[in-house]
């Protein structure tokens, strides 16, 4: 069910929908709060902040498209937020999932590498776009820029990754 | 390296499983959330002016209403002396674009600006609900001005139409620009009493003038008018009157 | 819930009135003190959404503000600094008129109305004409008007002026007691409105956030620095100019208790006093003081 639809729902009061939206984007946002917070529980606890936060200001966000991107942004601000609050945390924002026992291609170490030699900016975009599969539009409003610029900025990120492997 | 296998690869990254009960948990959370909340209420347009009606489109029907009565009166009044018909009707479609005006712009007079502003309902539907309804107003009094002139199509553009929309081109945009409404009514008026010594005296001379350049003059109030009214939608200007100078 | 201001900025031509601010505000009181120019009422117009900010933005629980529209204003109590209403407005229609544009349905409006007045006092003069009441009844209907939709974040600018000692201790309760689970953010010249309900305050100097905290932290700033002096009345004025005098006390026998704010002891048999809000406020913005002496 598409996401208008579902919203429709929700505002009708079918608390169903409410399960079918988590579901359906729960897994992308752990792995966002994953990429963007310094252990496995600050990212679960990010991504429960981002659907709790969600839920609590979903008038905000009805009937305005962009769902995903809306949430990607809340999710942005819920790692942030996890940061702060594990002060003795002296890693950078931006790190490499870690899953124990993961079996890695080489091609992927090498990538993964190269990602974060990478700008934390670049990194981000190359992350959203093909990680992530979000639209450029999608990406654009995260950032607010135009999508102009965001294609320009893609390019070039990609061209840095090209260099670095 | 080659860009197609770079994507492709970063496609295939690591996806880690989320874990069952957090996300079950997580769920659980939303619901009672979702329960708790208090959902946003909508507010159509209908309910809007109903509950607007009371405060401020009445005040502003009433005194149309009082015009319109005015109209009907004078202009009956006048039916012995054709002559003066359509300067009769030009000061009373002068006049009906100066009703308006005592009730614009009130929230900036009475420091009710921020406090609106604020408010859930946005600026730009309350003031577009209290425009419209002082349109409506307007339309009815100017319409009764055209009817009772007893003139063709052209007798009303020159005597109602064209006085109407430029008094209210030039009093809205005194009242943005010189700011009090006392000088934008003056200015008004005065205009209104001009027009209609010109009407009484050269009625028949400005029968004369080229349709086109009486609908031109038209056209031109109406984009001054609509440069106004997008203006006091919008809110433009709210940093000068909160006392901000740049 | 939570609110985070991120480098807010308002700058108009040359002049910035509001300086990369950045906040988090959490539930339960905060105190905005700062002396008057310094940029608070920008910062509160800010946050409201009737000033839009040259930088920066703010975001509730994650959620930029700007991008909310009528379900941040929904969350929203504001009562600005300066109080408007139009000259035909009673209280009633005043309160009945404001529920309608905060979307509020008719009967729950009444509700609502009616319980406010009875919590502010306004029972009495519901019928009256708004331009009839004191400047304090005034302010207390304007409070009202903020409460009306309950708001998750109240804001008031300068709520108390007006209002007369026993007012602003009930007023003083009855945000301690709405602040439970809400945010209320005040800004206020008087220190004692804040100092005994706040959790926490923030203080703002020429558009910046100059120290944040609790009261206990914020005081370390004058800790050592407060004294009381009694001194005798002839030698008063030179005190005056000598010091920053927090308060003046008549002790009686032509002798006067100085409360005073410096780097030491600086008039004779001075005594360390515990620090209060009010020491703080004279003690950052001396300088200014200063100014407006000369």
């Amino acid at each position: 069910m598409r996401d208008g639809e579902l919203f429709e729902l929700l505002e009708a009061g079918d608390i169903s929908a409410l399960d079918e939206l988590i579901g359906a984007y729960y897994p992308e946002i752990l792995r966002y709060c994953l990429r963007h917070t310094p252990t496995r529980e600050c990212a679960e606890d990010a991504a429960q902040e981002t659907f709790l936060n969600c839920v609590r200001h979903i008038e905000a966000y009805v009937h305005r498209g962009h769902f995903r991107a809306w949430l990607y942004k809340i999710a942005a601000n819920a790692c942030a937020d996890q940061f702060r609050r594990a002060k003795d945390s002296a890693e950078p924002p931006e790190r490499a999932a870690d899953e124990p026992g993961y079996e890695r291609a080489e091609l992927k170490a090498d990538l993964e590498r190269a990602l974060a030699k990478l700008p934390a900016e670049q990194r981000e975009l190359l992350l959203l776009r093909y990680a992530h599969e979000l639209t450029l539009r999608e990406i654009a409003e995260i950032r607010r820029e135009p999508m102009r610029t965001v294609q320009s900025r893609l390019r070039a990120a990609l061209k840095a990754l090209r260099k670095l492997m | 390296m080659k860009s197609v296998d770079i994507i492709s690869t970063l496609r295939s990254l690591p996806a880690p499983e989320p874990d069952a009960g957090r996300m079950r948990r997580t769920l659980r959370l939303c619901r009672a959330e979702y329960r708790a909340r208090r959902p946003l209420r909508r507010v159509g347009a209908w309910e809007l002016m109903r509950r607007q009606l009371r405060f401020t489109i009445l005040p502003v029907w009433a005194l149309q209403g009082a015009l319109l009565l005015f109209i009907c009166l004078a202009l009956g009044a006048a039916r012995p002396a054709e002559e003066l018909i359509p300067a009769s009707a030009s000061l009373a479609a002068e006049l009906a674009a100066l009703t308006a005006l005592p009730f614009h712009s009130r929230a900036r007079r009475y420091g009710m600006e921020e406090v609106e502003a604020a408010a859930r309902l946005s600026r730009a539907k309350l003031t577009l609900a209290r425009l419209g309804a002082a349109a409506v107003g307007d339309a009815v009094c100017v319409a009764a001005a055209a009817l009772l002139s007893g003139g063709g199509w052209y007798v009303t553009l020159v005597f109602v139409a064209t006085p109407f929309l430029l008094t209210t081109a030039v009093s809205l945009a005194a009242l943005s620009r010189a700011g009090g409404v006392y000088s934008a009514i003056c200015l008004g008026a005065l205009m209104a009493l001009g027009y209609y010594a010109a009407a009484a005296s050269w009625s028949f001379d400005m029968l004369r003038i080229s349709p086109l350049l009486a609908a031109g003059i038209c056209l031109a109030a109406i984009a001054a008018i609509a440069v106004e009214m997008y203006a006091e939608i919008r809110g433009n200007g709210m940093e000068k009157r909160l006392g901000y100078e740049y | 819930m939570n609110i985070e201001i991120q480098n807010l900025t308002k700058k108009f031509g040359k002049k910035t009135a509001v300086d990369s601010v950045s906040l988090t505000l959490t539930p339960g009181v905060w105190g905005l003190i700062g002396a008057n120019g310094a940029g608070k009422t920008t910062l509160m117009r800010m946050l409201v959404g009737i000033l839009t900010p040259t930088s920066g933005r703010v975001l509730c629980d994650g959620a930029d503000t700007r991008e909310m529209g009528e379900a941040w204003r929904d969350m929203l109590g504001y009562l600005p600094q300066s109080f408007g209403y139009y000259p035909e407005f009673s209280v009633a229609d005043y309160l009945d008129y404001m529920a309608a544009l905060k979307g509020l349905e008719k009967k729950a409006a009444r509700r609502k109305i009616a319980e406010l007045c009875e919590i502010l006092s306004l029972t009495r003069v519901y019928k009256n004409k708004i331009k009839k009441l004191s400047g304090g009844t005034q302010r207390r209907v304007g409070i009202a008007q903020a409460m009306l939709n309950d708001p998750r974040v109240l804001i008031l600018d300068e709520p108390t002026s007006g209002l007369d000692p026993g007012e602003r201790v009930r007023f003083r309760n009855l945000l301690s007691e709405f602040a439970r689970g809400r945010i209320v953010l005040i800004s206020t010249h008087i220190v004692s409105d804040v100092e005994y309900i706040a959790a926490e305050n923030a203080v703002m100097k020429a558009g910046r956030i100059i120290d944040a905290g609790t009261t206990a932290e914020l005081l370390r700033a004058v800790e050592g620095r407060v004294f009381t002096a009694r001194i005798p009345e002839r030698e008063l004025e030179r005190a005056e100019s000598a010091v920053r005098v927090v308060s003046l006390k008549n002790e009686g026998g032509g002798e006067t208790l100085v409360r005073y704010v410096a780097e030491g002891p600086l008039l004779p048999g001075s005594d360390f006093a515990e620090p209060r809000l009010e020491d703080l406020y004279l003690w950052l913005f001396r300088d200014e003081r200063r100014q407006d002496d000369v």
